[in-house]
């Protein structure tokens, strides 16, 4: 066991944690961070992505040990940070398509967070890339980058044709 | 998948590193991005993980000038793939480092993994150790008995497999700065973020009128090893024709060429041509 001290979406954690325990599963399963899904538990899908310390991270790929001292934002806490934005970003993807199942799409806020906090200015096609580290096995990409892209364009952060 | 019993152990500084990995069974995790799969795969079965993730005198990026092997660019261990893509000293010095980078995984990987993890881990497929080769790099080893330089070259020994001793830590790796040196990387990935189907670096110095070079691939051989090419003339370097030819007769030099589901032994030994000529085409467009 480790003693632990964190912050999870701007609340202090203070616990201890086997060191057998992954970062995913201690989020969700002592912590109640239902956003954590798991698709692959070997960094690949991308399902259960965090932000750590403001970037972003596979929380299956750390152990719950490592997180001692640093902070941790969950798509729980991306709905908090952008409560103003939030209906805006649940419309779009309805509209847009942008989920079916919905095992995916915490990850993909987490995702999008990253790039709404650094107001990172980006084209379609970095779009794209990003979208590359997330795997969605239903909507086929294309209605998951219009909702990113009309977003991104709600608050001045997409790079239109011709203007790079 | 769960990762099996271990005990975790967090290192505050170089040292007590090197004390807590002379324990049996002891083995540095620095970024996991490796590791952990490979232990809920149940792969390795360390008994006791030592972090270095946290050890800040191991990451970073220093110019160190003025030493016997001339100047060189320093990075550290466990300087993240994301912060080499980040650096000024990269960008300043051999940018081909921030490009390499780049290439790795998706930035939720390169956010945590490590330039010296990538090395110890020794994937045949991945950039870094076939980076090291091809640009002569020195790793700086260290345990409870002390420091020790070891070319790259020298430390990888086979798919996944170094020379590294039980309880040695790579503590930096530095890569010669020779000015002149023309240096260019290229791969061939399905998509971007995927390991590399085949990727070749080269780097190319003048000598007395006449080219060397120094090639390595990642995907196509066990190892990335040096394969050096002594003599070229212009001809064969500055014309499509030559380039073509010329990497005929390397592709031809590669031996026990990877096979998996991703592409054949053929495929792969096309691909490491097609990566070399890019790569080469990459390095001529740099000014001598
Ligand atoms: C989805 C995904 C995609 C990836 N794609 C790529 C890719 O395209 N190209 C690529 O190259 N890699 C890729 N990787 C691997 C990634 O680059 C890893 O970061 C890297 O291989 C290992 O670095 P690490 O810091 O995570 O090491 P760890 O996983 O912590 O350790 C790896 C091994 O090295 C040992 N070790 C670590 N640090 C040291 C040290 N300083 N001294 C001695 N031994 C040490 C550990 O004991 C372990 O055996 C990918 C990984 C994932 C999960
Ligand atoms: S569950 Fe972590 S990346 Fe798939
Ligand atoms: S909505 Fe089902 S995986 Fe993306």
């Amino acid at each position: 066991m480790s003693e632990i001290t964190f912050e999870l979406n701007g609340r202090r954690v203070a616990m201890a944690a086997a060191a057998t325990l992954s970062l995913a599963d201690l989020l969700r399963s002592k912590l109640g961070a239902r956003s954590i899904h798991l698709g692959c538990e070997q960094g690949v899908c991308g399902a259960c992505t965090i932000l750590l310390d403001g970037r972003s991270v596979r929380s299956c790929l750390m152990l719950a040990a490592q997180v001692d001292g640093r902070a941790v934002t969950t798509a729980e806490g991306v709905a908090e940070r952008y409560a103003e934005l939030w209906g805006e970003i649940e419309s779009t993807f309805l509209s847009e398509g942008a989920f079916q199942c919905g095992y995916c799409t915490s990850g993909m806020i987490v995702c999008l967070s990253e790039l709404l906090d650094r107001r990172l200015r980006l084209t379609s096609a970095e779009i794209a890339e990003r979208l590359s580290g997330q795997i969605c096995r239903c909507t086929g990409y294309a209605p998951l980058r219009s909702a990113f892209e009309s977003i991104l364009e709600k608050v001045d952060l997409l790079v239109r044709e011709g203007e790079r | 998948m769960k990762f099996p019993p271990l005990e975790y152990r967090r290192a505050e500084d170089l040292s007590s590193a090197c004390e807590l990995l002379a324990a049996e069974g002891a083995r540095p995790l620095a970024g996991g991005q490796s590791l952990l799969p490979l232990l809920a795969l149940r792969i390795a079965r360390p008994s006791i993980l030592v972090d270095l993730s946290r050890l800040e005198e191991l990451k970073g990026v220093v110019l160190a000038t003025g030493g016997v092997g001339g100047d060189v660019l320093s990075i550290g261990a466990v300087t993240t793939h994301a912060d080499i893509e980040q650096e000024a000293a990269v960008a300043g010095h051999l940018p081909i480092l921030g490009r390499v980078a780049s290439h790795i995984g998706h930035l939720s990987i390169r956010h945590l993994g490590t330039i010296g993890g990538s090395v110890a881990h020794a994937d045949p497929a991945a950039e870094w150790p076939a980076t090291c080769v091809a640009l002569g790099a020195l790793a700086e080893i260290t345990s409870r008995g002390g420091v020790r330089r070891a070319p790259v070259a020298e430390l990888l020994v086979g798919p996944y497999q170094t020379s590294l001793a039980d309880g040695e830590v790579i503590s930096r790796l530095e890569f010669p700065l020779e000015p002149g040196r023309r240096l260019g990387m290229a791969e061939v990935a399905r998509r971007p973020g995927d390991f590399a189907l085949a990727g070749a670096v080269c780097s190319l110095t003048q000598r007395e009128g006449a080219t060397e070079a120094v090639v390595s691939f990642f995907g196509v051989e066990g190892r990335p090893r040096p394969i050096r090419l002594p003599a070229l003339s212009s001809s064969e370097l500055l014309d499509e024709a030559g380039r073509e030819a010329l990497s005929h007769e390397v592709a031809a030099q590669l031996e026990d060429v990877l096979e998996d589901v991703h592409a054949s032994g053929t495929f792969r030994r096309h691909l490491a041509r097609v990566a070399l000529k890019r790569a080469l085409g990459e390095a001529l467009k740099e000014a001598a």
